[in-house]
């Protein structure tokens, strides 16, 4: 692709990506720096973009920027709401794995990991009683390893709050 | 709402609730995320996004992005230039010096001294020279300009 027919494309397509980065972000500026991002790394992978899915390209590229910048913001929120009480009781929870000893545990466990929807459900089933790794989640549900480590993540959090909601229930 | 199938991809409403902007910032993260690998909802996605869907940046985010890459393209031409010429002054200065010959037993006073005329002789001739090579690149780049700013003002 030449530098023309590359510029020729930013023109195209600028507001798809813009379209797709507000979609996201909901913010008009940080949409406006996504797409110039996305644009730059666009140019960057040119020789990589295939010849009838340059919209399709430019989609998961604008995607992936807007997915960085939105687990970089949730990330700092989180943490930023819990605070310390926050997240001194989230760790007191014991984490399941160590709660999986008994029969009856085991299905304590389990009804507590069908209350996740998707995508953690399917993940938190395979890990928690398939003993499957992150690196064979990835391979069975056709995710990035990176993916299937972060659901894991947010999805033990979501048990922690469902362990923590049943143990408050049991004292009042 | 349900934003995943038990297999795992998008449903339409998922898609249609992310183009009607009524997703929460996880929700948002969670759709971002699977769209970033999934080949079969990205196509779906951007087949939901027409003409008339698609929003206008206030400000032209396409031409500033284009000004941001041919600055890069500069900055990468002008090192180049730069590496070339430092390269080409150092094998003068080596060659000189006699180092590529079998026999550097020896270094005479006159040899020294010719490598020192001959390393201030090469340091300014180059100088001149990148000069007038960054000089190229920079008319280069001001004749582009002017023939962008003349197709704009036609269209």
């Amino acid at each position: 692709m030449t530098n023309e027919q590359f510029r020729d494309m930013t023109i195209q397509y600028e507001k798809l990506v813009y379209t797709i980065c507000y979609q996201m972000t909901r913010n008009t500026h940080t949409a406006e720096d996504l797409t110039q991002e996305t644009f730059l790394s666009a140019y960057t992978h040119k020789e990589s973009c295939p010849d009838d899915y340059t919209k399709q390209w430019l989609a998961r590229i604008a995607t992936n920027k807007a997915k960085d910048f939105l687990k970089s913001a949730y990330n700092r929120r989180v943490y930023l709401d819990a605070g310390e009480t926050g997240l001194e009781v989230i760790s007191q929870e014991p984490l399941p794995e160590r709660l999986v000893e008994t029969d009856a545990e085991t299905e304590h466990i389990r009804s507590l990991v069908n209350k996740l929807k998707e995508p953690y459900l399917k993940v938190c089933t395979l890990y928690f009683f398939e003993e499957y790794s992150t690196e064979e989640i990835a391979d069975a549900l056709k995710r990035p390893k990176k993916t299937v480590e972060t659901q894991l993540y947010r999805a033990k959090q979501k048990l922690q709050t469902f362990i923590k909601e049943d143990s408050d229930g049991t004292f009042s | 709402m349900e934003l995943f199938h038990e297999n795992g991809h998008l449903t339409d409403d998922a898609l249609q609730a992310l183009l009607h902007e009524t997703l929460d910032e996880l929700e948002r993260l969670e759709v971002a995320e699977h769209l970033a690998f999934c080949d079969d909802c990205i196509i779906n996605y951007t087949a939901l996004l027409t003409e008339d869907t698609l929003l206008t940046p206030s400000t032209p985010v396409a031409l500033t992005a284009w000004q941001r890459i041919r600055q890069k393209i500069r900055q990468s031409l002008v090192s180049r230039y730069i590496s070339a010429a430092a390269c080409a002054a150092l094998a003068l200065v080596l060659w000189s010096s006699g180092i590529f010959n079998l026999d550097i037993k020896t270094f005479s006073e006159n040899t020294l001294t010719t490598v020192n005329e001959t390393t201030q002789m090469i340091s300014s001739s180059t100088s001149g020279w990148t000069q007038d090579r960054i000089a190229d690149i920079q008319n280069i780049f001001a004749k582009e300009e002017g023939t962008e700013k003349n197709e704009h003002k036609e269209k």
